[in-house]
């Protein structure tokens, strides 16, 4: 056993036990953001998740002090008509149905509200193969006009004589974001640090930059997942003077969140 | 020069005595002003009689707080790697949840490879290095919260989470790198709405060529740590 080891993670974990502690003592109640009810009733669950029972239901007028977002699911406090204290989570579609206190603000149009409301951000997890090493990626994307996603991208790959990672901007138009099956097309820009394994010699550079030159197909496959097949040509501007061109595919799962 | 002093003492003569036309003129000229100043008030008014129906409050509210980061450090446990002698490990993860269901996580994992069973039948032989036995890997993977719900323990539900990862990765053992998929299980456990306990079982596998030919090996991780959500 590595003594140095585990002492170099008690430490860590007293530095991270630090840490939250000093959130915990900071983590002062607020002025808390307070909703409407004007639909006839929302849920209130115990969890946030559609897992988790539902325990309580306020109705229209009662007021929710929201107090903070996980994932789709804000935590609210409010005092039940018998001045109980009830605590629990709302869907973010539930707190779409109330008004912000004391306005006639629909709570889904005030700016703290904003990024909650329009799901424009895309996360993917793909793997696949750059020639013939494998090859595994995440990217971040941004959609704009319902058919433009700018994306940013990282990965790696490990062959047999070499290895290494690549970092992207992407452009994908996909001219029809609402079919079942839609095509897009994807161009963008590369950056490829690579290095040989164990005892070989790397035949080409270090590093390269890219372009890339791209296709495929999102798949809907529920709700709120897509599944994303994807072709790419990578031209890599080489020190020499032919440019290589590099293919990858790969396959991943998109979700908007 | 003042040409239409008030000086009572001079008379008014010359240029400056006004004809009773242009001070009529005057008289009307001010008249009409102070109608139009008047109206232009009372129209003033009326405009802000009709006050726009819009409370204008001026609350600020804090920035609401999501937590969705998740920070898991330190995981410690076992390593079973393959025909090594089970050592132990240490894992961070840093992981974001993008809605209920589904999270995307990265890992680091810090391992030693002790004897191998060959090492400990025949005394005085090494196969590797010492180096060469340290076990480096890190994955990104994909977890899935197959059953969330709750745990009762002490007369109190606890929020849980069960999961399972899937994902690929690399690990530095033996002297080279090893391209490795990893999955398994997990239990979240909720002690508050940002803290959590968890219980990993993770296989890594990866084809290694340590020992001449080429093998596919299952190392299996069962750790336990702390989470905390921010």
């Amino acid at each position: 056993m590595n003594l140095d080891l585990i002492k170099h993670t008690t430490k860590a974990a007293l530095i991270v036990l630090l840490a939250i502690l000093s959130g915990w003592v900071s983590a002062e109640p607020k002025r808390a953001f307070t909703v409407e009810v004007v639909e006839a009733f929302v849920d209130i669950r115990t969890g946030a998740g559609k897992a988790y029972p539902a325990f309580y239901v306020a109705q229209r007028g009662e007021h929710m002090h929201i107090a903070k977002l996980h994932t789709a699911w804000y935590k609210v406090h409010l005092r039940s008509n018998s001045n109980r204290e009830i605590i629990g989570w709302v869907h973010r579609d539930d707190i779409g149905k109330t008004l912000v206190a004391g306005s006639t603000m629909p709570t889904s149009e005030h700016p703290h509200f904003a990024r909650s409301f329009n799901a424009n951000w895309v996360a993917n997890y793909a793997l696949g193969r750059l020639e013939d090493a494998d090859l595994m990626g995440i990217n971040v994307g941004y959609r704009r006009l319902e058919s433009l996603i700018f994306q940013l991208g990282a990965s790696a790959f490990t062959g047999v004589n070499e290895q290494g990672w690549m970092a992207n901007v992407q452009l994908d138009y996909q001219p029809f974001p609402r079919w079942q099956v839609s095509p897009f097309i994807a161009a963008g820009y590369g950056y490829l640090k690579r290095e040989a394994r164990g005892t070989l010699v790397l035949q080409e550079d270090e590093s390269d930059q890219y372009l890339i030159a791209g296709a495929g197909f999102v798949v809907r496959l529920t709700k709120q997942y897509q599944l994303r097949l994807e072709y790419k040509q990578l031209n890599t501007l080489t020190s020499t003077d032919d440019n290589k061109e590099l293919d990858s595919w790969r396959i991943g799962l998109s979700t908007y969140f | 020069m003042n040409l239409c002093s008030n000086n009572p003492l001079k008379p008014t003569t010359g240029p400056c005595m006004r004809s009773p036309m242009i001070s009529t003129l005057i008289n009307t000229a001010l008249l009409l002003l102070t109608a139009l100043t008047s109206a232009l008030s009372m129209a003033e008014e009326r405009v802000a009689v009709i006050k726009p129906d819009i409370e204008r409050s001026d609350v600020r509210y804090d920035r609401i707080d999501s937590e969705n980061f998740e920070v898991t450090f330190p995981a410690v446990g076992i390593l079973s790697i393959e025909d090594f002698d089970t050592g132990f490990i240490i894992s961070g993860r840093i992981g974001y949840h993008l809605n209920e269901r589904l999270f995307v996580e990265a890992s680091y994992s810090l391992s030693e490879g002790d004897k191998t069973s060959f090492e400990e039948l025949s005394p005085g032989s090494t196969l590797i290095t010492d180096e060469q036995r340290d076990y480096k890997s890190w994955d990104v993977s994909l977890g899935f919260n197959l059953f969330p719900g709750e745990t009762w323990l002490f007369g109190r539900a606890y929020s849980s989470d069960l999961y399972t990862v899937v994902g690929a990765g690399r690990t530095d053992f033996g002297g080279s790198t090893w391209t490795t998929v990893n999955f398994g299980v997990g239990y979240r456990l909720y002690l508050n709405d940002w803290i959590a306990l968890r219980f990993d079982m993770r296989n890594h596998i990866f084809n290694r060529s340590i020992f001449g030919e080429d093998d596919s090996t299952n190392n299996i991780e069962l750790s336990i740590g702390p989470s905390v959500f921010f």
